[in-house]
């Protein structure tokens, strides 16, 4: 399918035209830019009052360009004319159209940038095409809003906790180009609005967080900020000076709708990453938790640092043989491994999970016994064996096991049946 | 179609014995075998030394891809071993085997199960071959020709000397580990005085070389017998088919799995595949040796037989045994095979048998598991305790068990397993025994330790076409020939009336070899 693209060189266009690659189709290029992972290119401005020409066989026209910044009156205007131009010559030529908008679309926006948004949402419904609102949009490169926040959390050790705190619906940007291109792919089976982005908001802080721990790996302070404070700040100090600084997106923020992406996600069936998973620069940190799992369970039985190769193959043992999914240690159980002992009590190992809790400690404990420095834990240094410290040895490990059986005892139950620990299976 | 005087199925045990009479008489024998080989070396240092210092060594342990891993749940270390995994991939799913509560294990390889066996032999006593239908005497001869082909140790009179019944042919004992050494000093020292007499012990006699014998070198005590012997120490009859392909009466097609046998025109004709194409042979006499599953499946078909027909696997288990006055003992590469081995006698004239193996060539994750410790701890003290540690296990009588085997409706063979209602009893006083009796000889069944096996996990099966005087359908004559399948014969465990709590792959080789010999003459009589 020959797709024609505004906005290709975004945030989320880049990303559309290497999944179109992917998926056999061609995507020509509209933009100011020239672009060069798009099979063609064709100048565009939103700004510019320029006739318009989609090149000969095109049949789907997407369009994200979006003046993101210094939006004022002209500019909103010129944006919705450019939308409106865009609309006719496609609906001139009988190429179906598809407008990516915004989670802050409405008629009462409180930021111009929600209102155009809004505008062309009209329009465009009124000429049969389709509309896709995201939610907040995150993953892969560091562009768009997602990479000034990932910016702003690398720079600052401290960060404002908003109180009570906005939420929001992300969304990974790969998910949502996959979505586009069922959309684009199946159009008659899609509303004319799609809304997308997590059924399960996340407040704003829980966002920078998953920055901090997932994207940058640092740790970041948050500080309590009343959002009361911020919000009649913004107010006094006016649309212009919002504009300069840079602090419209605020505004956007504390009055962001919620979307009921549950109805669109009922239809089309899809699973979205979840936030930790999505981001790992990698879209996906699976391999990663799967790695910590692995350094868990060879910490706690090989009461050593495993090395990396080891890590891997035990990545791959999960991957080739048991789907591949983390079993969810929590995480103090990653920071102190010792602490394992309790989910091998009968409480976890029959419940939901536990067998293939065991599965992995028992594979893990293979895989490491066949290494250099498994022999030594396992076998022990032959030429140091000798009555007295088989003995001792002996003594420790009953000693050991008596305390983690009582601690079992005692713990267990109250990660069970009071912190509703479950395994992630 | 190509037309052959005599077909055998199976390169194991059971086939070689058989072939060997019949090729050196001079009678033209093709032998039809799934013929899959080793794709891996085997270890060839000492097994600590390669534990110790070897950074690939989790290539032969797991595996490059996880065999160990994939197969965790296997009733035995030898079916997580990477380098066996060509003995038993694919069996089930390649012969259409299903099993509920039984552990249905054979082999597509050539030479079949003996690539992996124990190598435990013994003769059956005049007692034990009282319902064979041909008289006792008539195996001594095939048990001593057995015995001087494959290689026998230890001619070590004790005990255990009439147990095995194997001495006069035999070759020196392979040297004892520490931990051995000690029981069996113990057992002598105690033995007029305070030993149980229902509790017998003595050097096992297994088919591993104390000495050099037909190019195949004594046994190094390297310790890596899990893996299999880089010296062919342990006999396998795998190195015999190229013994066989030096006569030229006689063809080896591997690669042949058999679906079918059915008689048609006065002659057999074997149906089977070939890489995926079908392929038919007639001939006119059809020996099965394909292993006592396979050869009921094919005789089940051949007869139309619908009912189910009984099973013998020997109950099973098996203990840990620690020796506290070798704590702190030094752990040593050793002979990995069962080193001692006793008899117990139980009540209701039931007897039962096992073997004693050092711990030191086995991988310590085959103990954890089972462990009731946390893994953390059950490291700990297994590092500690393990060097004074032997692992034994324990056979009883086959007519124990309980197990059938079922033609269902798609042609693919059921097994139905259990044990006889006895059994949970006789292994209580078992171990109740067994506990008494090592404690006298200065060693303890660790508490807990001492765990029944699931049926068909001793890998003893036999006893489907029991051979009798007067055979009915479903049973087979002296010479294994099945009734009413006149030129089909079955010589592996099928043909057994009698499973008992022994070895029982040496007394199939020297059956089939009695069958074969006896074939001999008829074949030259009828030609």
């Amino acid at each position: 399918m020959k797709i024609v693209l505004t906005g290709a060189s975004g945030y989320i266009g880049t990303r559309f035209s290497s999944f179109a690659g992917l998926r056999g189709h061609t995507v020509v290029a509209m933009g100011r830019k020239f672009v060069s992972h798009c099979s063609a290119w064709i100048p565009f401005d939103l700004q510019s009052a320029a006739p318009i020409f989609l090149p000969e066989g095109t049949e789907f026209l997407v369009h994200m360009a979006s003046e993101n910044s210094e939006t004022n009156g002209e500019t909103a205007e010129n944006e919705i004319r450019s939308a409106k131009k865009l609309l006719a010559v496609a609906r001139q030529s009988g190429v179906k159209f598809l407008f990516l908008s915004s989670q802050t679309a409405r008629e009462d926006a409180p930021t111009l940038y929600g209102r155009t948004k809004w505008k062309i949402e009209q329009e465009v419904l009124l000429s049969g095409g389709w509309i896709v609102r995201p939610g907040q949009v995150f993953g892969g490169k560091e562009h768009g809003m997602f990479g000034r926040l990932v910016g702003l959390v690398r720079r600052w050790p401290f960060l404002p906790a908003f109180v009570p705190c906005p939420k929001i619906q992300p969304i990974h940007v790969d998910d949502l180009v996959f979505e586009l291109f069922r959309i684009i792919e199946n159009t008659e089976g899609f509303p004319p609005l799609s809304l997308l982005g997590s059924p399960c908001p996340v407040t704003f802080t829980q966002f920078l967080k998953g920055i901090a721990t997932g994207r940058i790996r640092r740790y970041r302070w948050f500080i309590p900020v009343p959002s009361f404070f911020v919000r009649v700040f913004l107010f006094f100090i006016g649309k212009r000076l919002r504009g300069l600084l840079g602090l419209e997106s605020l505004m956007s923020l504390f009055s962001l709708p919620y979307m009921d992406t549950l109805s669109t996600f009922r239809h089309s069936n899809i699973s979205l990453r979840s936030l930790s998973a999505g981001m790992h620069p990698s879209g996906d940190d699976r391999k990663r938790r799967l790695l910590m799992e692995a350094r868990t369970l060879f910490v706690y039985v090989l009461r050593n640092r495993p090395n990396g190769s080891l890590l891997r193959r035990y990545v791959r043992v999960v991957s080739e043989l048991r789907g591949g999914r983390p079993l969810g240690i929590p995480r103090w159980a990653c920071q102190f491994p010792a602490a394992l002992a309790v989910f091998e009590s009968p409480i976890f190992l029959n419940a939901q999970g536990g067998t293939e809790f065991l599965w992995r400690l028992n594979a893990a404990t293979v895989l490491m016994e066949a290494t250099v420095l498994g022999v030594s834990r396992f076998i022990g240094n032959r030429d140091k064996n000798h009555l007295a410290f088989s003995f001792f040895g002996i003594g420790f490990a009953i000693l050991g096991e008596m305390f983690w059986r009582a601690m079992s005892w005692i713990v267990a139950p109250i990660l069970r049946y009071l912190l509703f620990f479950r395994w992630k299976f | 179609m190509r037309s052959e005087e005599i077909i055998i199925v199976g390169s194991g045990p059971a086939g070689v014995s058989a072939a060997y009479p019949l090729v050196e008489s001079g009678a033209p024998v093709l032998m039809l075998d799934g013929g899959r080989t080793p794709r891996m070396s085997l270890p060839d240092q000492p097994y600590l030394v390669s534990r110790s210092s070897d950074p690939h060594q989790w290539k032969w342990l797991v595996g490059e891809t996880f065999h160990a891993l994939k197969n965790i749940e296997g009733v035995s270390p030898k079916l997580r071993a990477p380098t066996l995994k060509y003995v038993f991939d694919d069996f089930e799913h390649t012969n259409r085997i299903r099993s509920n509560n039984f552990v249905s294990i054979g082999s597509l390889s050539v030479g079949g199960l003996s690539n992996a066996w124990g190598c435990g032999v013994a003769r059956f006593s005049s007692e034990e071959l009282i319902s064979f239908p041909f008289s006792p005497n008539e195996m001594d001869q095939s048990y001593e020709i057995i015995t001087k082909r494959i290689g026998v140790s230890a001619n070590h009179p004790d005990d255990m000397s009439d147990f095995f019944g194997l001495d006069a042919w035999a070759q020196p004992a392979i040297p004892l580990d520490d931990l051995h050494l000690y029981l069996q000093k113990q057992y002598e020292k105690k033995r007029m005085r305070s030993v149980s007499s229902h509790f017998r012990m003595g050097r096992a006699r297994v088919a591993v070389l104390g000495e050099d014998h037909e190019g195949r070198k004594k046994c190094d005590q390297l310790g890596n017998c899990l893996w299999g012997c880089h010296r062919d120490s342990m006999y396998s009859t795998s190195k015999e088919i190229p013994k066989l392909q030096s006569h030229r009466n006689f063809s080896y097609k591997p690669g042949f799995i058999v679906n079918a046998i059915v008689r048609q025109d006065g002659q057999w004709l074997v149906k089977g595949t070939l890489a995926d194409q079908a392929l038919e042979i007639s001939a006119r006499k059809v020996i099965l040796a394909a292993g006592t599953l396979v050869s009921t499946l094919l005789i089940i078909k051949a007869l139309h037989h619908r009912c189910s027909v009984p099973l013998f696997s020997c109950p099973t288990a098996a203990f840990l045994l620690w020796i506290p006055s070798l704590l702190g003992n030094q752990r040593r590469s050793s002979f990995g095979l069962g080193q001692l081995s006793f008899s117990i006698k139980l009540s209701d004239n039931v007897s039962g048998y096992g073997s004693t193996f050092s711990t030191s060539g086995i991988p310590v994750s085959e103990f954890v598991r089972h462990l009731p410790f946390h893994r953390r701890y059950g490291v700990d003290l297994l590092k500690h305790l393990l060097s004074s540690c032997l692992v034994g296990n324990l056979f009883l009588p086959g007519r124990l068990s309980s197990g059938r085997v079922t033609l269902d409706a798609d042609d693919s063979l059921r097994i139905d397993g259990g044990h006889s209602s006895v059994v949970s009893s006789l292994m209580e006083e078992a171990s109740r025994l067994l506990h008494r009796s090592f404690r006298q000889v200065g060693a303890i069944v660790m508490p807990m330790s001492f765990k029944i096996g699931l049926p068909g996990g001793d890998i003893h099966y036999a006893g489907t076409f029991p051979m009798r005087k007067n055979p009915k359908i479903g049973e087979t004559d002296e010479m294994g020939m099945i009734k009413g399948l006149e030129g089909l014969y079955v010589v592996d465990g099928s043909c057994l009336p009698e499973l008992p709590a022994k070895p029982h792959a040496f007394t199939i080789m020297a059956n089939a070899d009695r069958i074969s010999r006896r074939l001999v003459a008829s074949f030259w009589g009828e030609h």
